[in-house]
């Protein structure tokens, strides 16, 4: 399936007003989004990423954002509340993208540009790019909490 | 005074011990909303049974649901 255009379109212009024209980039083929500088939530020792987001092949057709992957060397704030580690697979993330769908060459060229991934599925296939991010920034902020049971929120749990 | 952002209406919430239901309900929210505290420049997200005490200068706003996965097949 093709992905929707006219949306793509809006969904950039959004983000390039939130993010600056300078800070946001895509491929000719909308298959992925670049955005510069994304601010980190206060639990890492960075303050900024760059992510890489890739769009669904049904976007704008009931497709969410899932896929995205920021800088592998971050640290994070530990359990502890005073130290720091590095990513890990605790969080949801790899150091390699994990499914099949994606060629091997693609997974190596990610990793080895220092990419780490993280599978952070939106339900909302109405959420714009700043929707999606503003989530992942959520979760960054949050990733020891109980995601399962916060996800349970959108099947009618309370 | 803290306040809730429901709906694209703000409105006030005495302080105070709050679990994610009684905020949800508080703001009627739709049953798929997640409640995010914003705590000085913290966004925390509440968990189902979690609870949360507010106090002056908080605000509750609320986001849909996203799944954290990992593994498996795709």
């Amino acid at each position: 399936m093709e992905r929707n255009l006219r949306r793509f379109a809006k969904d950039m212009d959004l983000a390039i007003r939130q993010y600056g024209s300078n800070k946001v980039s895509w491929a000719k083929d909308v298959s992925w989004i670049h955005v510069k500088d994304f601010q980190l939530p206060d639990n890492f020792r960075q303050s900024r990423t760059d992510i890489l987001i890739l769009v669904p092949d049904n976007y704008g057709y009931g497709g969410c954002y899932r896929d995205n992957f920021i800088e592998t060397d971050l640290e994070l704030l530990d359990r502890d509340g005073h130290s720091y580690r590095m990513l890990s697979s605790d969080i949801h993330g790899f150091r390699e993208y994990p499914y099949s769908s994606m060629s091997e060459s693609m997974k190596k060229i990610l990793r080895d540009r220092g990419w780490f991934y993280l599978c952070l599925h939106d339900k909302n296939p109405e959420s714009s790019l700043v929707n999606y991010l503003y989530k992942v920034r959520l979760y960054l902020g949050n990733p020891y909490k109980d995601w399962k049971a916060i996800e349970q929120y959108g099947k009618g749990g309370r | 005074m803290p306040k809730i952002t429901s709906d694209g209406y703000d409105f006030d919430i005495p302080e105070g011990a709050y679990s994610a239901s009684d905020l949800k309900e508080r703001a009627k929210a739709p049953g798929n909303a997640v409640p995010v505290v914003r705590k000085q420049d913290k966004d925390i997200v509440l968990e189902p049974e979690e609870v949360v005490n507010l106090q002056s200068n908080d605000r509750v706003t609320f986001t849909t649901p996203m799944e954290a996965a990992g593994g498996g097949q795709r």
